[in-house]
């Protein structure tokens, strides 16, 4: 009857979920994070994160460009800093290192969960699983240090 | 001939060189050629000027001096019976003068009663000396119609010229232009004697001798050898008044009219010579004009050649000799009607029907297409018998159908009804009761329903010609008509109606209480018929086409003690699948006790002898009810040497033939087993008198015995044949057919008054359109991109024709590819789709689950908990959401062990994706895995309504143990149909508790996973398929009907369930897949949407998109029949026209 309406795994039409994950971030943002999906492609945010208090990071608003794979909510979806950060798991080309991105996604996760556990790896840093090895050095042989090229850098790139 | 030119002076017959008894025989000869004389002979009791007096046969005054020694007697007409009292060898009859005649004659017949009570009886058809009457014997031999119509003189055909007879004499004073001459015939008994005639005396189509004559059909259906005449005798002889022979008719005149003359069928009167020369002599060119009368003996032939025509299918390769009589017959009249211009005004061989009202002759003419041109027959469109083996008839579309039944449907609305009597105890719809009335008078024979006016389609009608006297046509005169077949040579005065003898007929009405309508006629008609001396007496072709089969019978009924009474049982013989329905209906329909209904089934048959006796001893009605394959197996059991069967000897009062078409092929042994079965009265039941071919329709007119047509070669010659030369005339005949013996009504049609004759509630029929999981298209898609290669590979090669079979049954895979992935694969992948070890609704408690879980030594004590109250409170979260879709979950499941929840389909999905990119699944809230599909745990809330319903003082707050909630194991593998079954269902139990739906699929493997699904939901099911034996489908539809206050389920195989059931309890039906052909589709519904059914029908169709459903509705759509024939069965041929090509490029076409 309702011929036009998919399932949610297929393509043609844009999944209920999706939908209604947008339909919230919209109507019930969390706090430090906007996400705003393209109009001329709904599986296309763009997202800002703002940098947690009390981090290198704060004040800082981080724009980020987030896209759901066909696949989704069955492959997580990708997720980019479009805002350079000095952060030791995010490279130069703004890739996420982080585990429910890769092998950790359950589709249980959604965009807003994805978001905060970006934001709260804003405020972890974790050297121990670089992506971006020379600022994991850094921040491993002299964190503050470090942590004064992450505020240089959110005050450069990051402050408007 | 030539021999012969010479005058000899003296005798009357001046060619004649034969022996002295041609006085006697000249006289015959006169008498019978010119009856005018006679009655210049009349009594004075026919008054010159009576004002009644038609002068019929007042030639022209010049018969005046007609010669005085012709003296027979003057025989009033009354006197009949005198008629051939002095010759016993004459089997000649006369017309019974005395009859009424009949209502279609009375008012066209110009001769008056006064007329006949005063004018005598012109020669041929009173005292004739035997030789004569052995001359005319041909014509007599048969018996004559009943009902003939008085006729008693000759009546004029009408006049025409002969241009060039030529003349045998030398001299003056025998003839002078304007003189009236006679036509004359030499004795035949001359040549049957053996005696030379003129050298050429060989007479071969003597149409004398005595025997038995039997006209059979090969005579009519092969075309005349034009040489056969030619070596007979055919002088005709021109005599002046004096009876002097001056010259003789050409060849090519007198070849038809000696038959004519030899067979008594004209006479000729007032003929003149129009112009010779003065002196004649021999060789002479002489102008004559030819009066032409037909007699009345004429009108008594051969009636009986159509109706026994089983002897055709024997003997139809010869000609007997009376067959090649009838011919000469045949064609001598064609020939006369052409030569005086004489065209049928209706009928055989007129393209439109004209009215009646055409004044003179001339205008009868109307533009025909003659077949027989010339004297030859070459024409006759009927072919011999080598054609008649020829092809298949081909198939009928939709449309032509249509026109088929118009014509019987046209009247019906204005049928008589009839009440039952009271042993009958369902009151009948007005239509129904028009049935009754209907079948009441085909069996009682009286009163006709529906009044036949049809003319029989082999017969045409011609006027007598208004005879001009005096030169003057009178116009006044009343038109009178005869009638001719063209194909049998017969003529007649009666209106050939198209209407049989036959007791019974087909009853055609789709969708209207058919067996209820039965069960009243058998209540209706049910007094014995009376016996009949003697078993010879019934029908003779049925007495002969049973002759094989009957072999071994006749030793059996000596020895049975003849019955006291005559036929008064009924059988009725039905499929299988609905004998028990019959027996139902039967009982409920009559008041206890009137009726004593037997089903004759399956190992342990009684005899049957006795039935006729028992019905005796009290009130009650007998009926016997069978199925098809028992009366097969009887039959056979019956021609096996020294076999009996006792079904095959009794004689039944009434057959009636259930769903008639599956004897519609008359080769196969249903049907001859059901054209062995001797009944009074014959009844063939069907919604679909004819399903693809014309002849469909000739298998139940052979069970009917409704002659000529129930004779193969008969059908095909006149019917099939004619139909694949795209002769409008077999249409034409079939609604002549069926006008007169079939009764087709549909639930659509309106009565009288405009309203519906049946009142049925709407039906609402929607289409659902669904999707397949990915797991569920990975398989479709692999099979079908494997099936298209195949495919596109063979049609490239053009080898699609050569493996339709193969190609077939890929098509067959991606059906069931689309109901259910387990149709298609092994399920050897963990899966069984079979309960094992848990109950069969896989249903499981929660105290079990709670140990599982407690075994499992959760790590942390929270999830303990938590999976503790998720149990606990499984009856409140009605409305939970699925972490995967955000949706609220229609069919949650639980994740053991940390029973965490999702939609089954979306877990399912998930695990699938893990296992494909070879991760561990895992419970995808807590990543505690692995998770098994298997080990997932359905929760089942029945609806709140319901259960608000059931428990309505359900107010106490600790009411968990009255909660609903089960949980199942996912032990069985559903898929996308099976789910929006069980959706619908589920649904449909939330609005309707006690709902009935019937389930519809092809497959049977697919029913049996519909039943496990329905387990699973705990549904009652009751299953039906053509693998059940009687007993077990019984049960289940009487179970199934039971009335119990719990929803009920019925599953039904498209094949065995799609006809003739009655499911009029349930309202909902669902069908699982499609079918080539949406006729089937819908006869399965109407088993729902039929009468009795009082709540609206809906109808749900599953259909899942992008699959090869879409293209089957598609190729529906186009509504060809050859579809329905290619698709029909693999084993009927491989082989596929262009058609069915282009069917499959539509299902492996790229249009998507």
């Amino acid at each position: 009857m309702d011929s036009k309406v998919g399932p949610p795994w297929q393509d043609m039409a844009l999944p209920k979920r999706i939908i209604k994950e947008t339909e919230r971030l919209v109507a019930d943002p969390a706090p430090g994070i906007t996400a705003a999906p393209h109009e001329d492609n709904l599986r296309y945010f763009d997202v800002t994160i703002q940098g947690p208090d009390g981090s290198p990071f704060q004040q800082g608003v981080f724009h980020l460009e987030l896209f759901l794979p066909e696949e989704y909510p069955m492959s997580p979806p990708k997720v980019r800093f479009l805002t350079k950060i000095y952060h030791p798991n995010i490279d130069k080309l703004g890739r996420i290192c982080l585990d429910i991105l890769k092998d950790k996604w359950s589709p249980a996760l959604q965009i807003r969960t994805v978001l905060l556990s970006i934001q709260a790896l804003l405020s972890a840093p974790n050297p121990d699983d670089p992506l971006a090895t020379d600022v994991a050095k850094h921040y491993k042989e002299d964190e503050k240090d470090a942590q004064r090229v992450s505020r240089e850098w959110t005050e450069k790139y990051a402050s408007n | 001939m030539t021999q012969d030119l010479q005058p000899r002076g003296g005798l009357f017959f001046a060619g004649s060189d034969d022996e002295d008894d041609d006085m006697n025989s000249t006289t015959a000869q006169t008498v019978a050629s010119m009856p005018p004389t006679i009655h210049q002979l009349a009594p004075p009791s026919d008054p010159p000027h009576s004002p009644h007096e038609k002068r019929l046969f007042f030639a022209d005054s010049d018969d005046d001096d007609i010669p005085r020694f012709i003296t027979p007697k003057p025989i009033v007409i009354n006197s009949g019976s005198v008629m051939n009292g002095d010759d016993s060898e004459s089997d000649l009859e006369i017309p019974s003068f005395e009859e009424v005649p009949r209502a279609s004659s009375v008012s066209s017949v110009s001769s008056g009663p006064s007329l006949r009570s005063s004018s005598p009886v012109p020669g041929p058809s009173c005292k004739e000396p035997p030789v004569k009457k052995r001359r005319l014997s041909p014509c007599s031999m048969v018996q004559a119609r009943t009902g003939q119509a008085s006729f008693d003189h000759p009546a004029y055909l009408g006049s025409f010229l002969v241009g060039n007879a030529w003349s045998t004499v030398r001299g003056k004073g025998y003839i002078k232009p304007g003189d009236t001459i006679r036509i004359e015939r030499d004795d035949l008994d001359d040549f049957k004697s053996g005696l030379p005639v003129s050298g050429k005396g060989k007479k071969k189509a003597l149409p004398g001798n005595n025997k038995k004559k039997q006209l059979t059909l090969g005579a009519m259906l092969k075309s005349q050898p034009p040489k056969t005449t030619k070596k007979a005798d055919t002088v005709v002889r021109l005599t002046n008044d004096r009876g002097f022979e001056f010259g003789r008719l050409p060849q090519h005149v007198s070849s038809w009219i000696s038959r004519l003359l030899d067979f008594g069928i004209i006479d000729f009167k007032g003929s003149t010579a129009v112009d010779c020369p003065a002196t004649l002599h021999s060789g002479a060119d002489l102008i004559v004009s030819l009066s032409v009368y037909i007699r009345a003996s004429a009108f008594k032939l051969p009636s009986t050649s159509v109706e026994g025509p089983p002897e055709t299918m024997f003997n139809q390769g010869q000609e007997t000799h009376d067959e090649q009589t009838l011919r000469e017959r045949k064609s001598a009249l064609l020939s006369l009607f052409e030569a005086v211009n004489l065209r049928p005004c209706r009928g055989a061989h007129v393209q439109d029907d004209c009215n009646m009202e055409s004044g003179s002759d001339g205008m009868n003419k109307k533009p025909t297409q003659h077949p027989n041109g010339a004297k030859k027959t070459k024409t006759e469109i009927v072919g011999d018998g080598e054609e008649v083996e020829v092809e298949e008839g081909g198939e009928l579309s939709d449309n032509e159908l249509d026109v088929i039944y118009q014509k019987a449907q046209k009247n019906d609305q204005s049928m008589a009804e009839m009440d039952p009597p009271d042993t009958f105890t369902l009151t009948l719809r007005g239509y129904q009761k028009q049935a009754l009335m209907w079948m009441h008078s085909k069996e009682s024979g009286e009163i006709s329903a529906r009044e036949p006016v049809s003319m029989h389609p082999l017969w045409s009608e011609y006027a007598f010609p208004a005879e001009p006297r005096d030169g003057i046509i009178d116009l006044t005169e009343d038109e009178r008509p005869f009638y001719f077949n063209p194909y049998s040579g017969e003529l007649s005065l009666d209106f050939p109606k198209a209407e049989r003898k036959l007791k019974g007929g087909i009853l055609a009405d789709v969708g209207m209480g058919k067996t209820i309508m039965l069960s009243a006629l058998i209540h209706t008609n049910r007094d014995p018929e009376p016996i009949l001396p003697d078993d010879t007496s019934r029908d003779p072709a049925r007495t002969r086409q049973l002759k094989l089969d009957n072999a071994f019978r006749s030793k059996a009924l000596g020895q049975r003690k003849k019955p006291t009474k005559g036929p008064s049982a009924t059988l009725i013989v039905a499929p299988t699948s609905l004998l028990s329905q019959w027996h139902e209906e039967l009982q409920r329909s009559s008041a206890p006790g009137t009726l004593k209904v037997t089903v004759w089934h399956g190992q342990n048959r009684l005899d049957l002898d006795g039935i006729e006796d028992d019905s005796m001893d009290d009130a009650s009605i007998t009926v016997i009810i069978t199925s098809y394959g028992v009366l097969a197996s009887e039959h056979s059991k019956l021609l096996k040497s020294g076999g009996q069967s006792s079904i095959f000897q009794v004689e039944w009062l009434r057959v009636i033939l259930d769903e008639a078409h599956h004897c519609k092929s008359r080769t196969s042994k249903t049907a001859r087993a059901v054209y062995a079965l001797r009944a009074r009265r014959r009844w063939a039941v069907t919604g679909t008198p004819i399903v693809n071919k014309l002849e469909d329709l000739h298998s139940l007119l052979q069970f009917l015995e409704y002659t000529p047509w129930s004779s193969y070669s008969f059908f095909r010659s006149f019917i099939t044949l004619p139909f694949l030369a795209r002769d409008p005339k077999a249409i034409e005949i079939v609604q002549v057919i069926l006008e007169s013996i079939l009764l087709r009504r549909e639930k659509n049609m309106r009565d009288n008054s405009g309203k519906r004759i049946v009142e049925l509630p709407a039906k609402e029929v929607t289409v659902d359109t669904l999707h397949f999981t990915p797991a569920e298209q990975k398989i479709y898609d692999s099979i079908y991109n494997a099936a298209k290669r195949n495919f596109d590979q063979l049609n490239a090669k053009g080898l699609v024709g050569k493996n339709y079979t193969h190609i077939l049954a890929m098509i067959m895979k991606l059906r069931r590819a689309v109901l259910h992935p387990d149709l298609v694969t092994d399920t050897s992948d963990g899966i069984e789709n079979k309960p094992s070890g848990h109950s069969k609704d896989g249903a499981i408690d929660v105290d079990t689950l709670m140990n599982d879980i407690s075994e499992h030594d959760l790590s942390s004590g929270s999830k303990a908990v938590y999976a503790e109250s998720v149990l606990a409170n499984l009856d409140v979260s009605a409305d939970a959401e699925c972490p995967i879709c955000l949706d609220v979950m229609q069919t949650p499941s639980i994740i053991p062990p940390c029973m965490h929840q999702c939609c089954k389909e979306c877990i399912i999905s998930y695990l699938a994706t893990c296992t494909d990119k070879g991760e561990v699944p895992r419970c995808p809230t807590c990543s505690q895995g692995p998770v098994k599909e298997q080990d997932l745990i359905e929760i089942l809330r029945p609806s709140s309504q319901n259960s608000t319903h059931q428990e309505p003082t359900g107010d106490e707050k600790e009411g968990p143990s009255t909660t609903e909630v089960f949980l199942r194991r996912n032990d069985f593998r559903s898929s996308t149909k099976l789910d929006a079954l069980v959706l619908n269902l589920r649904r449909l139990r939330d609005q309707d508790p006690f709902f009935r739906a019937v389930v519809f699929s092809q497959f049977t493997s697919f029913l049996s996973l519909i039943s496990v699904a329905l387990d699973r939901e705990r549904l009652s099911w009751y299953r039906f398929d053509g693998s059940m034996d009687l007993k077990k489908r019984n049960a289940a539809i009487s179970e199934f009907k039971q009335n119990e206050r719990k929803p009920k389920v019925l599953i039904v195989s498209l094949k065995a369930g799609g006809v003739g059931l009655n499911l009029t309890s349930a309202n909902h039906v669902f069908m699982m897949d499609c079918w080539w052909n949406a006729a089937t589709e819908s006869q399965a519904i109407d088993r729902v949407h039929r009468i009795g059914q009082e709540k609206t029908v809906y109808v749900k169709h599953f259909i899942v998109d992008h699959t090869i459903e879409g293209r089957i509705l598609q190729i529906q759509k186009r509504k060809t029949a050859i579809v329905k024939e290619a698709f029909r069965g693999s084993d009927k041929s491989s082989k596929a026209d262009p058609e069915s090509l282009e069917n499959l490029k539509v299902i492996f076409g790229d249009s998507q």
